[in-house]
């Protein structure tokens, strides 16, 4: 068993010598700082995410007392000769039908609401709102694309650079790897093929 | 392979383990919190349209996440998508889903949206009962504000359409009761304009329309989330104008007049009875001339 132990190591030294350049054992260092940064940084990404409250918002109150459905009709003119029948026999079943229609639109003036029955609005036409309002919001929801992530191009750059700052950082705060970089940066300059010093 | 090139390949290897390790971190989920924090700010603007699209994003992104690992909080924001997009049977399944994995104790914010978000569901659903008890308890027991508000709204909507299917002489008990408890409310959270709206709301259903006014105005003053609700209480205010301009006279009348205009004057309204946003002034203006 340690025989077969100590072949598998051999055969693993044999093959690393094959691929990895010479003296590569130097790099270690770094590669366990990028090692320990990445796991850092995903460990602390996962709980930034985690952590992000996200919350819906209240909506208004639909339910009006009648009075404020007939102040509605009365107060808005234009309603008068579509719907001045049902206002003077006080027929709220009707009313507060056409309420939960035309109070978005022409009360509260909601833009989307505004834009989906513009050609009706325009021709004072209702009545055509109340019957096809379901309907044609539900169509216009099932129409709208997903949005798109927007390309931010700057922000993604400031992103990658304060990535390689902290990397940087994390990096340069153990002595092995900042010895290794030293190293690498002066045989850079130096203009030597295998980035170390020879021993003198 | 010779030497140079051998370094170039360890430094490439090391840059590209840290682009990988930063592209990996923008994961679905952080995906879609972003759309879906993005749909509720343009729902606040009245952007629907583009509140739409982003909630359709959240639940494509969410239910990505759902693929990929199994997080409470990815079923979570799915389901409120869905809520969003009226698709009540599945955010129904995407509760049920959060709550089969599981909430850790640091996930109580979203354990109780999550709560929230299925009463929702059920309530949509048919099951009125169950969601009733829920939003009860939430509105009792939970500690957060955003979930005290979202329960808050249900439980006054729930309790009003009740009222309009009682007996005329049967509503006011239950319209004292519910303007208790908005009165609780408010006594825990003075500068909430929400809970100041929710009470304008309940007292004009009781015809108390001082008192809606008044709590009308404080909740402008103190601000409401959204532009639709920002909207809804200025024609309340209007509307309780009208009401109390009529029902009062002498003294009373002027002196309330006088500090109506002031705050108009306050929020550069056009005219007593049109708001600044109105866009169709010049008739609602011939109209108060009439009047």
């Amino acid at each position: 068993m340690a025989d077969r132990f100590e072949q598998v190591l051999k055969n693993g030294t044999k093959l690393l010598k094959d691929i990895l350049p010479k003296k590569s054992y130097l790099y270690f260092p770094l590669l366990f700082s990028t090692l320990f940064w990445l796991v850092k940084r995903r460990k602390d990404w996962k709980s930034k995410v985690m952590a992000w409250k996200v919350w819906a918002d209240p909506g208004r109150i639909r339910l009006k007392p009648d009075a404020f459905i007939l102040y509605f009709f009365d107060f808005n003119g234009k309603l008068g000769p579509e719907f001045g029948r049902e206002v003077e026999t006080n027929n709220m079943r009707a009313l507060r039908k056409a309420f939960v229609a035309l109070y978005p639109l022409i009360g509260l003036e909601d833009p989307f609401l505004c834009g989906l029955f513009h050609e009706e609005l325009k021709k004072e036409n209702y009545r055509e709102i109340v019957r096809v309002y379901g309907t044609r919001i539900q169509q216009a929801k099932t129409d709208l694309s997903p949005a798109g992530t927007e390309k931010r191009i700057f922000d993604a750059l400031g992103r990658i650079a304060s990535e390689a700052a902290d990397f940087l950082e994390e990096l340069l705060g153990y002595t092995e790897s900042r010895d290794a970089v030293a190293e690498v940066i002066k045989s850079l300059l130096e203009g030597r093929e295998d980035g170390y010093a020879e021993p003198e | 392979m010779d030497m140079p090139n051998r370094s170039k390949i360890a430094g490439c290897f090391f840059m590209i383990l840290g682009f990988i390790g930063t592209a990996a971190c923008v994961s679905h989920l952080k995906l879609a919190k972003h759309h879906y924090s993005r749909g509720m700010e343009q729902a606040r603007a009245y952007r629907t349209d583009a509140a739409f699209s982003s909630f359709k994003s959240a639940r494509l992104e969410a239910a990505a996440a759902v693929k990929g690992r199994t997080d409470a909080q990815s079923y979570l924001v799915k389901g409120m998508a869905e809520l969003e997009l009226g698709l009540w049977e599945d955010a129904e399944e995407s509760f049920r889903n959060a709550f089969q994995q599981g909430f850790s104790q640091a996930e109580g914010w979203a354990s109780d949206l999550a709560l929230f978000g299925a009463a929702r569901a059920l309530e949509n659903l048919e099951l009125s009962g169950a969601s009733r008890r829920i939003y009860d308890h939430l509105l009792d027991q939970s500690r957060l504000k955003p979930v005290l508000l979202l329960a808050a709204e249900r439980v006054v909507e729930a309790d009003l359409a009740e009222v309009l299917d009682t007996e005329k002489s049967q509503r006011i008990s239950k319209l004292q009761s519910l303007q208790k408890r908005l009165d609780k409310l408010i006594g825990k959270d003075m500068a909430c304009g929400y809970f100041h709206y929710l009470a304008a709301q309940v007292a004009v259903h009781r015809e108390d329309y001082r008192r809606s006014f008044e709590e009308a105005v404080t909740a402008k003053e103190l601000g409401l989330l959204s532009l639709e609700t920002d909207r809804d209480n200025d024609l309340q205010i209007i509307f309780c104008y009208d009401r109390l301009e009529k029902s009062l006279t002498g003294e009373a009348l002027e002196n309330f007049q006088a500090s109506y205009i002031r705050w108009i004057k306050k929020w550069k309204w056009p005219g007593p009875k049109t708001p600044g946003w109105k866009t169709d002034r010049k008739e609602e203006r011939t109209h108060e001339a009439d009047d």
